[in-house]
């Protein structure tokens, strides 16, 4: 066993079907060397106390064995902390996955071994981390940037503060999480159609700012997602952090993609890491 | 209040139709308006203002490329293209530009190296001189 690691399990791989992946990814792990001492995420186990008791223990890297869900409960954490975090997706969402070279399955030990350590950027909205993005759906909420300009739709729109994302428009450069920038993309709601033969121009592109630092300002309590997680707040300050987290990542790292996220859930409950 | 300066070189600042800024904008990058800009705007890039585009601003730019209606006085380095469906409501200053036909502009124009102005003396003394001549 190699004391260096530790494997944060999701829930869900305690389900049968996915017995095969387990073994299949315990296996592989032993081949490397790197197995490691295991622990389960469960419904009345606090990610934070399970994470913290293995950093205690001098452990250095903790690995993430689950989907993007799995390493959002996680990763959060991870910039107050001085370890590296790996991770071995064995089911969908795993767009995450996708941004950053990592297989699916057990392959995704290989990416393990070969231990290319990327420093990744986090951003900050209120109190909270997040890896990916911060989304608000069809809102009239405006982007404060600096206290000098602000930005906001129109006619409301969506809008997205990006630290790792995907893009809309492949015309468009992906948002980086090495730039030690945000990237905030405002897609205005399109006009009403006037003309059945009027079509929305195919290379339309979307405002894209790249900022530091700013704040959500909505007249109103607005619903947003951060990680694909629901939040609501009204003004709330947003700023990225450089080089945060220590991430192993592939080598051949996608630089450009579909938009990350799958769609928030309907259902999507508050959390809060309070 | 002191300007903001947003994006590094290589990543163009993009103000989509349908976006509006409030406030002084400034960036170290290209920027492209399609959108609604009150305040200030100002690049040491190159700055295009596309045919939708609506500024009630004062520009400051290296390069500037116009397309739309600008109310506010434009102030460019370099190179200045205006473009037939371009409305500038305020004076412009820059060292080249370009006009195309259809191009509305109503303010000073001032194109190169500005030089002094010719004195009531100056007058005096060449009109003199040119019925000397004669």
């Amino acid at each position: 066993m190699n004391i260096n690691y530790a494997y944060l399990y999701d829930g869900f791989l305690s389900e049968r079907k996915y017995e095969r992946e387990v073994a299949a990814l315990e296996t592989k792990l032993n081949t490397y060397d790197l197995a490691g001492k295991i622990s389960r995420l469960a419904l009345f186990r606090e990610p934070k106390d399970l994470v913290m008791g293995m950093v205690n223990k001098r452990i250095s890297t903790i690995v993430v064995v689950g989907n993007d869900e799995t390493l959002f409960k996680i990763i959060g954490l991870m910039p107050e902390l001085n370890a590296t975090i790996g991770y071995i997706p064995l089911a969908k969402p795993s767009a995450v996955a996708d941004l950053l070279s990592i297989p699916i399955g057990s392959d995704a030990c290989d990416v393990l071994a070969a231990r290319f350590v990327e420093t990744l950027d986090m951003g900050l909205i209120g109190d909270q981390y997040f890896f990916t993005e911060v989304f608000l759906p069809n809102t009239r909420a405006g982007l404060n940037v600096e206290g000098q300009y602000q930005v906001s739709p129109v006619s409301g729109g969506s809008l997205s503060i990006r630290n790792l994302g995907g893009i809309k428009n492949p015309k468009q450069n992906q948002a980086d999480a090495k730039d030690g920038l945000l990237e905030a993309v405002v897609i205005p709601n399109e006009e009403k159609k006037r003309s059945l033969w009027r079509r929305r121009r195919a290379d339309k592109q979307d405002t894209r700012i790249m900022f530091s630092n700013g704040s959500l300002v909505s007249d109103k309590p607005i619903n947003f997602f951060v990680d694909n997680k629901l939040v609501s707040g009204q003004k709330i300050e947003v700023s990225i952090l450089p080089g945060s987290v220590r991430f192993i990542t592939g080598r051949g790292r996608v630089r450009k993609t579909e938009k990350v996220l799958p769609k928030p859930k309907k259902n999507a409950t508050l959390a809060s890491r309070e | 209040m002191s300007h903001f300066s947003s994006g590094d070189k290589a990543t163009a600042t993009i103000i989509a139709h349908g976006v509006r800024v409030e406030g002084n904008f400034s960036s170290q990058s290209d920027v492209l308006i399609e959108g609604e800009v009150e305040g200030n705007v100002s690049t040491t890039g190159m700055l295009t203002v596309g045919s939708q585009a609506r500024l009630k601003a004062d520009v400051t730019a290296e390069n500037a490329s116009i397309a739309g209606a600008v109310e506010g006085n434009l102030h460019i380095g370099s190179h200045l293209d205006i473009k037939a469906t371009a409305m500038l409501l305020g004076d412009v200053t820059c060292e080249t530009a370009t006009l195309e036909s259809g191009a509305t502009i109503n303010g000073k124009v001032i194109i190169g190296s500005a030089k002094a102005p010719v004195t009531r003396d100056q007058e005096i003394k060449i009109t003199k001189g040119q019925i000397n001549d004669n």
